[in-house]
């Protein structure tokens, strides 16, 4: 005979049980999702491989890297500085010679600029735009490596976060985390490029 | 990398689904390339990993787990490993364990499976067919241990009474469904 009190003696091991398998699940997904990208990735280099047996002679990469290549350009823009806005009055300012170099395009200069500041002090934004300058700079590893030291809720730019991440794992092929990034993209509530982002999803899936 | 692992940490304190995928895409290929000494199937090591993921993410729900020696890779292989070790004994390849056991880098993590009664397993199955909020009212309290008034604080509930409330009609429609079901 089941009374509520019986119920719920054993609820939290059931709702345990329920969740181990709800998580389960999840990852069950996540593996199918990474099979067919590989499946893709297969096809395509099997595509390749027969038009590369067509036309003798010239050297062809597989059409998925290609395709990520021209996603990443397509795509990729630097941020505009929404941080600090620049100012002539104070030049002798780190953050305002930083972003001042940001702007002109003068990455190397912003780099040295933005990682001068995060040794004083530890902010999130900053370490965005660290991570921005490295990313227009080509320095795609280096700039991952500044975003993934980024706590999200830590940042004002927590969607442009998700949207860099998923370009520089675009960039890189590593599509799953790159579909991760743009779903967390899409679960935020900002409207930034979000329209981009569906689109994008839809490519990479 | 440490910024990340201890964000991953609190993430999955929060029961953080997302945080559980991230690092089960991170470390899949070194978690494969480590046990692939064992003598495992592919698709039985696809399963080991994955439920020593989840009960990664499920220690760090519900013990509120901190890793202070540790980082939530070498937990992971931890468990994975006493998982492997599981496996080969109940296919009776002890034996490789005696071998590779003098050569181990990772520590084993001992896991408590949830292994639910007849009873709770049919209990699980009725509360998954509760309505959203009670599923979550009743997770919040039971599961993640939340107080009542812990689990205002977080929704949009707007006192303690009211939750208490809810949750009790949850518990009483949970009651129902197993009485129908009995």
């Amino acid at each position: 005979m089941s009374t509520e009190e019986s119920v719920e003696k054993g609820l939290k091991q059931a709702i345990a049980h329920h969740e181990q398998a709800q998580l389960k699940l999840r990852l069950q997904g996540l593996e199918a999702r990474r099979n067919k990208i590989r499946k893709l990735r297969m096809i395509s280099a099997i595509a390749a491989g027969i038009v590369l047996l067509a036309v003798i002679g010239v050297l062809l990469f597989p059409s998925k890297d290609l395709d990520s290549q021209a996603l990443y350009a397509t795509h990729f823009s630097p941020y505009p500085n929404a941080l600090a806005p620049v100012t002539r009055t104070a030049p002798e300012d780190t953050l305002n010679q930083a972003f001042e170099a940001y702007e002109r395009g003068a990455y190397v200069e912003a780099i040295t600029g933005f990682k001068q500041m995060l040794e004083r002090k530890n902010d999130s934004d900053i370490r965005f735009y660290l991570g921005m300058s490295l990313q227009s700079n080509s320095q795609h590893e280096e700039a991952l490596g500044q975003y993934a030291q980024i706590s999200p809720s830590s940042t004002r730019f927590q969607p442009q976060l998700h949207w860099y991440m998923a370009l520089l794992y675009i960039q890189n092929e590593q599509f799953v985390e790159a579909a991760q990034s743009l779903e967390r993209l899409l679960e935020s509530d900002s409207p930034y490029k979000q329209t981009a982002a569906k689109e994008l999803l839809e490519a990479i899936n | 990398m440490i910024d990340r692992d201890k964000e991953w940490q609190r993430r999955l304190r929060e029961d953080d689904p997302k945080a559980m995928e991230e690092v089960y895409v991170t470390y899949r290929s070194a978690f494969f390339s480590y046990a692939s000494r064992y003598g495992l199937g592919q698709e039985d090591l696809q399963d080991i990993y994955q439920d020593a993921t989840v009960a990664m993410h499920q220690n760090f729900v519900e013990k509120q787990l901190e890793l202070k020696d540790a980082t939530i890779k070498t937990y992971l292989f931890g468990i994975g490993k006493y998982l492997i070790f599981s496996r080969l004994k109940s296919v009776g390849k002890a034996q490789v364990l005696v071998d590779q056991a003098s050569e181990e880098e990772v520590e084993t993590v001992a896991w408590e499976a949830h292994t639910p009664t007849a009873e709770q397993q049919k209990l699980s199955k009725y509360f998954g067919q509760l309505g959203e909020s009670c599923q979550w009212v009743l997770k919040m309290f039971y599961y993640r241990g939340f107080t009542l008034s812990e689990i205002v604080e977080v929704s949009h509930y707007k006192d303690v009474n009211t939750v208490k409330s809810h949750k009790s009609r949850c518990i009483r429609r949970l009651t129902e469904l197993v009485k129908k079901g009995a």
